[in-house]
């Protein structure tokens, strides 16, 4: 065999290395940055503001509303301290309308107030059938187990379903996981499953959600949003209207010619309030003992630790995929959170998540975030567990074989899952 | 004392004094073979067998021309004796056909008893499906006097239709034990949270590692039987579980000799690398093809070589040289051809737990393709190696 000449080898060899040195060179290390403390403390005042209609803050803009939900963000998120949860009164009530021979979905939110001289927004305003009311009793929207429901007969093509208030602590660790830390965790799943794919109701096999931009969601009960910052600027327009460069204010349904006038919020505000929810404190596990060691045992031996893993990528801890899974029937919620995406036209018809597909939430902390699921209808931890479905079925299933003292351990260890102390 | 001689595929064999004369079959490759007298066959012969040069002088000098058939002549394209399977001569040790080697022992047997017994083809039966193929042959002589050892690649493609029966019965079992075992894997995750599964697993995984040691044992006989000029029949090891839970074990071993890093690594970088973009999926299919198109090339030497001691790169590179740079190409394909296969494979799998009918028909489809294709590439192989081995002079590999 005639020996070829020395630099075919080295052509071959730097042909076969480049995209392996490629990948090297633009390998992107996990980004961790510190939070600026004066942006921060500016905006813990930005976030424990009661915003007002024309406030002086609001940059010339029309501050508050027109419509809302509440006039500040602590007013919501305060379970625990200030970044919790918050609690049943303060749902948010989403809606999606999708007549047959509709191509797209109508998709927002029915908020509770107004400002002063503007008409509130009324679900009747979504079809004429429908009650004069802002929001409805969660036991006239859905059949909860174990309480009187007294279900309202929607119109075909509309949907309402409620959000409950999610806990903030420790947003900053989850903004910072690298998106290959959940891919990672998505691909697993589906290997450990026998590759079953994530639109099965059986094996709890998720799918990251892969936004329009291409980004993964992470933030919010439909993992709609992929980073804080534009987490807060959601809430911020959504829940207060305040509008600023990341999201307009919503237009109300009541008054759909309503003009904006302005800026609410500088980019600079949005900043520093997006500061100060990342410098709020992780979760921590607290009063380890026997129980709650063993609890942790038959958290994992039951299954819950296939979605609410207990450490994601480099955050230990958390207790959550951060993927989407199909929850079943009776959890079934659609409509986004606030005004749908901008739609892009290479994106696929079934990316976003289906109504029963819901972001795995993190479980830390869950101690102070009562009531559960994603519209607060379960009280207690235990109704929780029970509520599951579809992909967690038989993780509900084997919870209800336990053992009243096994079931106890498991209630003690997520209670030992508390709000940090600030 | 023992008779030792060796089969046609190169196996050193032994048998009891009594079993002289007497037939039996090869354990490695399946093929009858006649157990040698324990007499020297002519004064003055060899210790050993005889080399391929030395096998036509013998005939000439010790057997008349009429009683030779055609295929037992020199073949005068490669100036060398084919050492095809059906046309073996008689061995210069030996009464039977299919044996080639020399009987330890007596001292006093008269070339001119071998002249009595003209050379026949050995038609023992030994394993069914063999028996089959074989008869298949005789019904139809005019298919017999055509074929002949491929000498085109193209002509290799042929092969797994010959082999049908194996190639769908195996891809078929292959096609159910994968599929089977996505349901199994995935209602003992269901099932058994926290109880070990490890049981669960050693009992189901019997009957894919059987399916998968018969594969493996079937793709070792077409090579074997391809570096040992067979064409007459397809070689297959018949039922026997020893020879297939060792070609298993043997693919094993060539496995973790070298590929398991390549594949663990891409395994990892799978998982590891996010969003995968398109320089992802290149890095992903160097290190598939460098660890499957290597595991081909231990595969091939150690069945010319028949040992397990080389399995090392040293022997790889000694095979790469003898058959030029081509044949990194061609490993370099075939792993393309797997890596699409498997591709398919996963499709298949993943579609099963949608619409299970047309996942099962993608995973046989995928199969019975990949069968095609690993049998026809085995044979290949084999086939260039002893061409190569043939017109470099060297002595036909022999897999002893």
């Amino acid at each position: 065999m005639n020996k070829p000449h020395f630099g075919w080898f080295l052509l071959v060899a730097s042909l076969a290395l480049a995209p392996a040195g490629f990948r090297m060179l633009t390998w992107r290390a996990p980004r961790h940055q510190d939070v600026d403390s004066d942006m921060a403390r500016s905006g813990q005042v930005l976030f424990n503001h009661k915003w007002e209609y024309k406030d002086p803050l609001a940059n010339g803009g029309d501050g508050l509303g027109p419509v809302f939900n509440d006039k500040s963000c602590v007013a919501c998120h305060n379970q625990g301290g200030t970044g919790g949860g918050g609690d049943l009164t303060h749902n948010v009530t989403a809606f999606i309308i999708q007549h047959k021979g509709d191509e797209k979905a109508r998709e927002g939110v029915v908020h509770l107030d107004a400002v002063k001289g503007q008409p509130k927004e009324l679900l009747s305003h979504l079809h004429p059938d429908l009650p004069q009311t802002a929001r409805l009793d969660l036991t006239r929207l859905v059949n909860i187990p174990g309480q009187h429901c007294n279900v309202f007969r929607f119109p075909e093509g509309i949907h309402i379903s409620q959000r409950n208030t999610p806990a903030l602590f420790g947003a900053k660790l989850i903004d910072e996981i690298p998106e290959r830390d959940i891919i990672a965790n998505e691909r697993r799943e589906r290997l450990n499953w026998g590759l079953a794919p994530s639109d099965n109701e059986v094996a709890p096999v998720g799918r990251a959600h892969r936004l329009a931009d291409g980004r993964i969601g992470r933030f919010g009960w439909k993992a709609q949003t992929a980073s804080l910052s534009d987490f807060v600027q959601n809430a911020c327009a959504n829940e207060l209207g305040l509008s600023n460069p990341g999201h307009p204010q919503p237009t109300p349904l009541s008054k759909p010619s309503y003009q904006q006038v302005g800026m609410d919020l500088t980019l600079d505000q949005c900043n520093q309030i997006t500061a100060f929810v990342a410098s709020l404190p992780r979760p921590k596990e607290v009063g380890e003992d026997s129980s709650t060691r063993d609890g942790k045992k038959v958290f994992a031996k039951i299954g819950c630790a296939n979605c609410h893993t207990p450490d994601l990528g480099s955050v230990d801890g958390i207790y959550s995929d951060l993927l989407l899974h199909r929850m079943g029937q009776t959890l079934q919620g659609g409509g986004s959170y606030g005004q749908p995406p901008p739609e892009d036209p290479n994106s696929k018809p079934h990316d976003g998540p289906l109504a029963d597909e819901w972001r795995t939430p993190p479980l830390w902390g869950v101690a102070n975030s009562a009531p559960y699921m994603h519209d607060g209808r379960a009280k207690t931890l235990q109704e929780a567990i029970r509520f599951h479905g579809g992909q967690a079925a038989s993780s509900a299933q084997r919870f209800a074989q336990l053992s009243v003292g096994e079931q106890v351990e498991l209630v003690a260890f997520l209670h030992s899952l508390r709000a940090p102390k600030q | 004392m023992a008779i030792k001689f060796f089969c046609k595929c190169g196996k050193k064999l032994k048998a009891r004094d009594e079993m002289a004369g007497r037939r039996s079959m090869c354990p490695r490759c399946g093929s009858p073979v006649g157990i040698p007298g324990a007499a020297p066959t002519h004064p003055g012969t060899t210790l050993g067998p005889m080399s391929i040069q030395d096998r036509p002088r013998f005939w000439k000098t010790h057997l008349p021309s009429e009683t030779l058939p055609k295929s037992l002549l020199p073949d005068e394209e490669n100036n060398s004796f084919s050492r095809d399977a059906g046309s073996n001569p008689l061995s210069p040790a030996g009464e039977c056909p299919g044996a080639q080697g020399r009987g330890e022992g007596a001292d006093s047997q008269k070339p001119n008893d071998r002249k009595e017994k003209p050379p026949a083809f050995f038609d023992a039966p030994i394993d069914p499906l063999l028996v089959r193929q074989v008869i298949k042959a005789r019904r139809s002589p005019s298919l017999i006097k055509e074929r002949h050892l491929e000498t085109r690649w193209y002509q290799c493609l042929l092969y797994p239709f010959r082999a049908w029966p194996l190639v769908f019965g195996l891809s078929g079992g292959l096609a159910l034990c994968a599929g089977l075992s996505t349901f199994v894997h995935r209602q003992t995750q269901e099932f058994a949270q926290g109880i070990s599964v490890v049981g669960i697993y050693a009992l189901w995984a019997c009957i894919p590692l059987l399916i998968l040691s018969y594969s493996c044992g079937f793709l070792d006989c077409v090579m074997v039987g391809a570096l040992a000029g067979e064409f007459r029949h397809v070689r297959w090891s018949g039922r026997k579980l020893d020879m297939a839970l060792k070609s298993c074990f043997v693919w094993t071993i060539c496995f973790l000799a070298g590929p398991i890093v390549p594949i663990a690594l891409a395994l990892t970088f799978w998982l590891q690398a996010g969003e995968m973009e398109i320089v992802d999926w290149l890095i992903l299919t160097e290190l598939v093809v460098v660890a499957m198109s290597y595991w081909l090339l231990v595969l091939l030497t150690v069945n010319a070589k028949d040992g397990l001691a080389n399995v090392n790169p040293m022997r790889v590179m000694e095979l790469i040289g003898r058959l030029g740079w081509a044949s990194i190409g061609v490993a370099m394909g075939t792993a393309l051809v797997a890596i699409l296969h498997l591709l398919a494979a996963i499709a298949a799998l993943t579609d099963l737990q949608r619409n299970e009918g047309s996942g099962w028909l993608a995973l046989i489809l995928c199969c019975w393709s990949g069968m095609f294709w690993a049998t026809f590439l085995f044979r290949w192989l084999g086939v260039w190696h002893r061409r190569v081995d043939l017109a470099s002079g060297r002595p036909i590999p022999s897999p002893a």
